[in-house]
């Protein structure tokens, strides 16, 4: 019975000793730095990809998990570069084109397409959001649900971990909307340490109710889902931050901001297969090019949003959308 | 004539790892309403032979039969109504008495507050007729050996059996619990037509409560005798006969000279002796009496519960064995494989231990060199097996043979053989004894601690026999019979 | 000579059961895979099919020489080092910490004294089981564990904070070590460097101290029989710290070795598995530090091939932990149908 084993292993190894095809349609990989599952914003990016490339006959996109050792990703991504096989690589996070930057040194002929990320390194065309005005536009809404239920202007974030990005424009964003609205107002920021421990998210958000913050926006992936339970058990208000969170939690979701990365990565990825996509010229986009927005045309935003503090805050959303308003993202390098 | 009750027909036991035959052709009746008593001693094969017939061992040849049916080998003895209390019941220190009363019986699979209830009610009224007063729930630990004893009992009633076997049941108990749980058995046994089987040491105890007394030795019952028929005097002869002792090396041992300064002694202990080089001591007792203790203190593995031990004139009192050994002291111990030898590990490196810092040269252990010390050592010593050969595959009298070849090579100032010669035939016990009047011979002292007193006949110049945990007397051999020393290990004399 | 007692029938038996385990892998790819020949092609060649590949194959190979080693050596010597994970990070953290504060003149003086702060900070974690272990009777396999479990957040505690986190990093990592400090690679991109090819030399010293010394006659004895050790006058205060601390520094120069060589700063989780697949080694290599090698080899092998398979879009990742487990389960079996293997 061994022997047979061991004789289909050697047959088995090697039929599959062919060499690589390496000519051939177009072909992606979307390289998820984590897990699809419970990650709208890479569920977003594998759709907008697969979309735009539907659009052209023959070409092929394959789908990657990384899992969630980022001392892994550098590897992976490198797998994939030296494979020859993508012409293209997606991906998405501001930590991207770090973990990429070694494998882009060997590999020259691989192009990468970041979201999410900001950098003029010639293989990669990126695409940075502007977090600054979407985390003001939340200060601003949060602000205005702290003076309705009377609590003080206190809010409350809690981000999976810190980077540059959250330290320099999310968390001065949200401030600045919550002055916009309450001069004293204050953010108290926590870090869970990762993306997935959900017990700990939820201990941290109990913290802050304890403390009397009353609306709180949780950044922190996987984690996410313990403010929630910890907010439900509460009765405070949770604010979603990137993607349409309303029903997530019934009742406890009161604001939603949207980034448009389907659409985002949907007209990268089309452009990177028309040929047309420049590299090395970061992009930066908020609300007025329309990647940005915030999901006010829910019938649970009407409803829990009382009128007063929500017609404020559309005419402040209006104004971001019109390009009336405009922040500046700081970049950090 | 009635058909006996229980019948052993030409039982026979070997074991395979040492050769031995515990049981040879044992054929023995058990009657319906009456005790028995088994004697012998250790190595007799007393313990094999109950063991056959409560089916935890099986017989290479023979049969049991039991009220006219043999029993086969998928009888479970239990199921068909042999019970055994073992001299040490299996127990767990957490699980509760009642939890031990239904351990191993596969009719309980789900155990609800109503059926515990109901069972413990049942326990209860079995164990009154007793008189055992028995709290079930006590946990072992909690419960102690007495109530855990009496426990094993009662559960084992609930099966009704039809033969009780019980090994050295009041090995462990005062005058008082020890006659009343004889006196009861026995009435059992006449009231239910059942029979009982006993194992003991204590011969008094046999006369007073047995019906017949089965006297084994090497295998066999060498005699079946009514209390009536016997006495105190002629079981102890039966028990240690004088004609087995045939020298089987007549060389005489020089005595040490009078001024030799003693080698090993101690004082205040539980066994007080002085020994000089070139002397055996052997120290004996009845299993349990304290032969075993002394093996652990005397050699440094447990401390000294209390007195003194010397060593060529130093104090090594609470000394480790690791420091004794650098003083001289040699040891053989009872345990073999667990303790005397790596088994998995090669011969060749059950031997150098010792040497393993001389073989090396430049910091290596060159594996020529520990293959031509073991040669040599075999050579010397008559050893069995290769070098590269695993220690588990030779037979037990080969390994005793190694292990005491490694010890005796260092050519020791002190020597502690412990149980020898257990499970060794005759002709490697020759080999053995020779070995260790050689060593004598060479200015060794040595000490012999062993549950066989015969072997202290073959080679020892002194006998000191232990009882009750304490050295009762201390002798040269030449002042010693097998009678007289049965006598004081079985406590009629001292 | 019985089976169990044949070297050469138990490395049979370990090549069997390498059979079976290849096999099931096959019957998981078939199966579960949606590309079945395209599946086994990335398993089987995916882990040598480039230079960078095969940088990466290597360095994993020789870093779980180490960790396997590290895990032979304490199970050679009776102990149950489980504490490997938190060695190796520590071992990590030590090295990094170092290279941030010494003067980057020292250059390689500087790389060999960070490597030396690894294996102690490691040796430290091992020992402090072993002395609990002498002291107290305290189980080191209870110890090393919880040990090991409380240095990785204390660990991720300090690589983050003041002074050694890194704030302009998007990764959750250390600062990096200046680049004096930094391991000349090899294959680039791939994870090999210079520093991780002295895990050879290194098994082999300790293949010989262990097989072929006075010493390690006796630590291998302590692993056979304690109790004849004990017996025998061997030093079980010793004998029972000093593997462990062995053990525990050879996983804390594994990490500093990983760190140096590779990603030249501190990354959260960089050290992820390596303890655990140490063990795994040593139990492949019946903790005899000569197969400690080859078990390294192929432990990698289907670590690589696992990946492989996953990076090809041939399986799902979740299912890539759960296709390793089924193959050490089978690598590790003993018995088959009753027989030792």
């Amino acid at each position: 019975m061994s022997k047979l084993l061991v004789a289909l292993m050697a047959v088995l190894i090697l039929a599959s000793c062919a060499p690589q095809a390496s000519t051939g349609p177009a072909s992606l990989a979307v390289f998820i730095p984590g897990t699809l599952q419970g990650s709208p914003i890479y569920e977003m990016l594998d759709a907008g990809a697969r979309k735009a490339v539907a659009e052209v006959p023959g070409a092929i996109v394959k789908t990657i998990e990384g899992g969630f050792n980022q001392a892994q990703w550098g590897e992976q991504i490198a797998t994939l570069a030296s494979s020859g096989e993508y012409r293209f690589i997606v991906t998405s996070n501001p930590a991207m084109p770090e973990i990429a930057a070694a494998a882009a040194k060997a590999y020259p002929n691989q192009k990468f397409l970041i979201l999410e990320s900001y950098s003029d390194n010639p293989s990669y065309a990126t695409l940075a959001y502007n977090h600054r005005e979407l985390s003001y536009l939340h200060g601003v809404l949060g602000g205005l649900l702290a003076a309705e239920r009377k609590a003080p202007a206190v809010l409350g974030l809690i981000a999976g971990q810190e980077y540059p990005d959250m330290n320099n424009a999310i968390v001065p964003g949200f401030e600045e909307g919550l002055k916009a609205v309450s001069p004293e107002g204050k953010v108290e920021f926590r870090v869970v340490g990762n993306w997935y421990d959900a017990a700990k998210g939820a201990e941290l958000a109990k913290g802050l109710f304890d403390q009397g913050v009353s609306v709180v926006m949780p950044i922190s992936g996987g984690a996410n889902q313990g403010v929630l339970t910890a907010a439900k058990a509460s009765g405070r208000a949770v604010l979603w931050y990137d993607t349409d969170g309303y029903a997530v939690e019934p009742g406890v979701v009161f604001g939603s901001g949207r980034i448009l990365q389907d659409k985002a990565a949907y007209e990268l990825v089309k452009k990177a297969l028309a040929g047309t996509l420049e590299y090395g010229k970061p992009q930066m986009v908020g609300f007025q090019e329309g990647y940005l927005d915030y999901v006010t045309d829910s019938p649970t935003f009407v409803q829990l949003v009382p009128e007063g503090p929500r017609q404020k805050f559309e005419a402040v959303l209006a104004d971001f959308r019109s390009g009336k308003t405009q922040l500046e993202m700081p970049l950090s390098r | 004539m009635i058909p006996p009750l229980v019948l052993l027909q030409g039982l026979t036991k070997t074991w395979p790892e040492n050769g031995v035959t515990a049981c040879d052709s044992v054929t023995l009746e058990i009657r319906a309403g009456e005790v028995l008593a088994l004697l012998g001693e250790n190595g007799a094969g007393k313990s094999t032979l109950v063991g056959l017939l409560a089916g935890t061992i099986r017989p290479d040849a023979g049969q049991v039969v039991l009220e006219g049916r043999t029993l086969g080998i998928r009888d479970r003895a239990l199921d068909c109504g042999i019970a055994l209390v073992p001299q040490h019941p299996p127990f767990s220190p957490e699980l509760a008495l009642w939890e031990h009363a239904i351990l191993g019986d596969e009719r309980y699979r789900w155990l609800g507050p109503r059926a515990k209830a109901l069972l413990i009610q049942e326990l209860t009224a079995l164990a009154a007729p007793w008189g055992f007063q028995l709290d079930w729930n006590l946990s072992g630990r909690e419960a102690g050996p007495l109530a855990l004893q009496r426990a094993t009992l009662t559960a084992l009633f609930r099966r009704k059996p039809r033969l009780l076997i019980l090994d050295e049941p009041t090995a462990a108990l005062p005058g008082p619990e020890a006659e009343a749980l004889l006196s009861a058995v026995s009435l059992w046994a006449k009231r239910e037509q059942t029979a009982v089987v006993f194992i003991t040491h204590k011969l008094p105890e046999a006369l007073r409560w047995a019906d017949r007394i089965a006297v084994m030795r090497s295998g066999r019952i060498s005699a079946v005798v009514t209390p009536d028929q016997t006495s105190l005097e002629q079981l102890g002869s039966l028990l240690f006969p004088a004609s087995l002792v045939a020298p089987l090396d007549t060389d005489p041992l020089p005595p040490p000279a009078a001024d030799a300064p003693v080698v090993f002694e101690t004082r205040g202990t539980r066994a007080d002796f002085r020994l000089k080089a070139g002397e055996i001591l052997g120290l004996t007792s009845l299993r349990g009496e304290g032969a075993e203790a002394l093996e652990e203190e005397l050699t440094g593995m447990s401390p000294l519960p209390q007195g003194c031990l010397h060593m060529d004139g130093h104090d090594v009192t609470g000394w480790d064995i690791a420091n004794l050994r650098k003083l001289g002291l040699s040891y053989v111990p009872s345990d073999r494989l667990g303790r005397g030898s790596s088994p998995h590990s090669q011969l060749a490196s059950n031997v150098i231990p010792y040497r393993v810092g001389q073989l090396a040269r430049r910091g290596l252990l060159r594996r020529h060199s520990v293959r031509e010390y073991f040669q040599d050592l075999k050579n010397r010593y008559g050893l069995a097996g290769e070098a590269g050969q695993r220690l588990v595959t030779l037979s037990g009298g080969n390994i005793q043979k190694l292990i005491l070849a490694r010890e005796m090579e260092q050519n020791p100032r002190v020597l502690i053989l412990a149980e020898p010669s257990w499970g060794l035939d005759l002709e490697a016990r020759r080999i053995l004894y020779g070995l260790i009047r050689a060593s004598a011979r060479r200015g060794t002292a040595v000490v012999l601690l062993t549950s066989e007193p015969l072997e202290l006949f073959e080679v020892c110049t002194q006998i000191g026999a232990l009882a009750g945990g304490q050295l009762r007397s201390l002798r040269p051999a030449s002042q010693w019979t097998p009678e007289t020393l049965g006598r004081v290990l079985l406590g009629l004399d001292s | 000579m019985n089976r169990r007692t044949n070297p050469l029938a138990s490395g049979i038996g370990t090549l069997v059961a390498l059979g079976l385990a290849l096999g099931l892998a096959v019957v998981l790819l078939a199966v579960l895979s949606p590309n079945p020949a395209g599946a086994l092609r990335a398993f089987f060649w995916g882990p040598v099919s480039s230079g960078l590949a095969w940088g990466n194959l290597l360095n994993q190979a020789l870093l779980l020489s180490l960790t396997g080693l590290a895990a032979s050596l304490a199970f050679g010597a009776g102990a149950f080092n489980l504490g490997g994970e938190g060695q190796t990070y520590t071992g990590g953290l030590a090295a990094l910490a170092l290279t941030l504060v010494l003067p980057v003149a020292w250059g390689w003086g500087g790389i060999l004294a960070a490597l030396l702060a690894g294996v102690m900070a490691g040796a430290l974690l091992g020992g402090l089981s072993g002395w609990l272990k002498v002291r107290f009777e305290a189980d080191e396999m209870i110890t090393t564990f919880l040990l090991s479990a409380s240095a990785v957040p204390f660990v991720n505690a300090v690589m983050t904070g003041p002074g050694i986190g890194a704030a302009q990093s998007m990764l959750i990592q250390s600062r990096p070590a200046p680049e004096a400090f930094w391991i000349p690679g090899l294959l680039a991109p791939s994870n090999l460097h210079v520093g991780i090819l002295v895990a050879v030399p290194i098994v082999v010293v300790f293949a010989v101290l262990v097989n072929h010394t006075p010493w390690g006659y006796r630590l291998r004895l302590m692993g056979r029989n304690r109790d004849f050790a004990r017996y025998a006058g061997i030093s079980t205060g010793i004998y029972a710290l000093v593997p462990l601390g062995l053990s525990g520094g050879l996983h804390g120069l594994a990490g500093a070795l990983g760190v140096l060589g590779t990603q030249h700063s501190l990354v959260q989780g960089f050290s992820a598995g390596w303890g655990w697949n140490g063990i795994a080694v040593a139990l492949i290599a019946r903790s005899n530090p000569w197969a400690v090698l080859p078990a390294a080899a192929l432990l990698a092998f289907l670590d690589q091939a696992g990946r492989s398979v996953v990076l090809q879009g041939q399986f799902p990742f979740q299912l890539s932990a759960l296709f390793q487990a089924c193959i050490l389960f089978f690598i590790t079996a003993r018995r088959l149908h009753g027989r030792p293997l």
